[in-house]
């Protein structure tokens, strides 16, 4: 039968972290010898032997690496020349090279240089700060001249945490903006007064959660978009309820 | 190929009454269980039979035919349908047919650009790509997943001649769509490549449209593309463009933004000494929602004032 495997594979690792699963039943070996096979010459990820490349998959690669604390199953330096060749003439990260900067691709790449411990090799740091900082009216967008969508709040929030940055965010009216994509339903939605959905409620949610503002909410791993609870296992909610921000390695 | 024709429910015709079907198995005790239409669950309890014994067939064919057109993101639908056209040795100019009738409903979807791209690699032409790729925009000028198949179509085949008049159509549609910006520098990399000649006409085109609506981002965005190129030496005709916008409007925070950066790519004491009284301005008037980014702006400058101010005393 066909696997598909790279949203599958990281989404699968997430949850089972979420659900304080320790991971001693994954086979890890098969994991990281699959990851071989999916890297192209260009350096990016495909999500099946025979399927797209780009960076979203990227950034699977690189979750499932960190979190099986194994990367022998990728070329670290073609897949930096891969995301650094992706930044675009604006700052922006784009989903492959010559697209359009995105919050979203922005995202993947920044979390995978993170994680990769590659986030010097960018070549245009100033810009990415300029094009994070623009991204935000009130809400953030995902790229210049569109509409303000909550789940922005995570892409481009997080990887502004994960850049050191966050702090030239106007929290406030990022509050704001998502509290405001909240509906009558309970969840959020992309926009004020549109319908939920499970991804805009959860990156709305995780965007409030880096915000600091709202106790209740635990505080997230950026670079994994999960809770540092979930991250560290059930059993040590405790300890990681006390450590406040991440420290980006 | 002959096409086999579906009726619903599978589980009553003829086509399939050889195959047992198979259920999605959700374990005993469900989390959350999706609420499926009976059709959903009939289509797809006859994909997983199919799938299960991997028969690339006309009836196979068909199915994939209706399980994407109930999920157009089932990437399996899309992949395994791609395994039965191979196999059958279809007629892929029909298979751009279906795709462009399926792209009707469900066009924000990676997995069909993704087919389409996989069904032109292999009829190897670029057939009607740009048309295609033309009528989606004008229907959706944004749509990121249409503009990465044209960049992809452009690269593949190399037909960049028409490309620059697209995106200047587009543009005179919406000067503020960022994707057409994205894709003008694209072109110009991929074909001429930003020679003095082509800056300087670049640089033109580009004030002209922030002349229209100045505190559009995407051109000022355009205009520190052209200014990052390698021995970019072109200073005073980019200063002047963004002089002749300030004297028209003196709030205007993207101008100013652009002649922060200016000084901080082409540093000289009195550029940076201007800028730094801009940031002050960016930051308590005419861009107060990210006075941080302006203070932070305003560090740099200062602190590259410094160092030339310093430097400057000790060559005296």
């Amino acid at each position: 039968t066909i696997l598909p495997f790279g949203f599958g594979a990281a989404d699968i690792r997430s949850c089972l972290k979420i659900l304080g699963d320790d991971l001693s039943k994954v086979d890890k070996k098969a994991i990281i010898r699959s990851l071989k096979l999916l890297q192209r010459e260009n350096g990016c990820f495909r999500c099946v032997t025979s399927e797209e490349d780009d960076m979203r998959f990227m950034y699977c690669a690189c979750v499932i690496s960190d979190m099986l604390d194994d990367w022998t199953g990728i070329d670290i330096p073609k897949a930096v020349e891969y995301i650094v060749e992706s930044q675009a003439f604006d700052g922006g990260i784009g989903l492959r090279i010559g697209a359009e900067g995105h919050g979203g691709t922005t995202y993947c790449a920044v979390a995978s240089l993170v994680l990769m411990n590659k986030v010097h090799e960018l070549k245009d740091m100033e810009g990415l700060t300029r094009w994070c900082v623009y991204a935000q009216g009130k809400g953030f967008v995902g790229r210049p001249n569109k509409p303000a969508d909550s789940c922005y709040s995570f892409w481009i929030g997080s990887t502004m945490k994960m850049l050191g940055i966050y702090h030239l965010t106007d929290i406030n009216g990022n509050r704001e903006f998502n509290l405001r994509c909240q509906t009558p339903w309970g969840g959020f939605g992309k926009h004020p007064n549109v319908h939920p959905d499970p991804l805009h409620t959860y990156f709305g949610i995780c965007g409030l959660s880096m915000m600091g503002l709202d106790s209740e909410l635990l505080p997230i791993d950026p670079r994994w978009g999960i809770t540092l609870r979930a991250k560290g296992g059930v059993e040590n909610e405790q300890n990681e309820a006390k450590s406040g921000e991440v420290e980006a390695k | 190929g002959m096409s086999a024709v579906l009726t619903f429910p599978l589980a009553k015709s003829e086509l399939f009454g050889d195959l047992e079907p198979v259920e999605q198995d959700d374990g005993p005790e469900p989390i959350v269980p999706i609420a499926y239409s009976d059709h959903f669950v009939d289509v797809m309890n006859y994909f997983r039979a199919i799938l299960k014994k991997s028969e690339y067939s006309a009836r196979a064919l068909a199915l994939t035919e209706e399980v994407i057109k109930i999920n157009p993101a089932n990437y399996t639908g899309w992949l395994f349908r791609r395994e039965c056209l191979k196999e059958l040795k279809e007629d892929l100019q029909k298979e751009l047919e279906f795709v462009d009738e399926i792209s009707e409903v469900s066009s924000k979807n990676y997995q069909l650009w993704h087919h389409r791209r996989v069904i032109v690699t292999h009829i190897g032409k670029v057939g009607s790509e740009l048309e295609a790729t033309t009528k989606a925009l004008l229907k959706d000028p944004k749509n990121y997943h249409v503009w990465a198949h044209r960049q992809w179509v452009l690269r593949t085949f190399g037909v960049y001649e028409n490309e620059l008049k697209f995106v200047d159509a587009l543009l005179k549609k919406d000067i503020r769509n960022n994707s057409a910006w994205n894709q003008r520098y694209f072109v110009v990399k991929n074909t001429s490549g930003f020679t003095k000649p082509v800056l300087q006409r670049e640089i033109a085109y580009t004030y002209e449209a922030i002349r229209k609506a100045p505190n559009n981002l995407s051109p000022w965005n355009y205009l520190r593309g052209l200014i990052s190129q390698k021995d970019f030496d072109m200073i005073d005709a980019i200063t002047k463009g963004a002089a002749d916008v300030f004297r028209s409007d003196r709030k205007c925070a993207e101008c100013l933004s652009f002649l922060v950066d200016i000084a901080l790519k082409f540093p000289s004491i009195s550029r940076l000494k201007t800028a730094s009284k801009m940031c002050h301005d960016l930051q308590t008037d005419l861009c107060k929602i990210r006075h941080k980014y302006w203070e932070y702006q305003n560090g740099k400058v200062k602190e590259m004032l410094k160092k030339l101010e310093d430097e400057a005393k000790q060559t005296k």
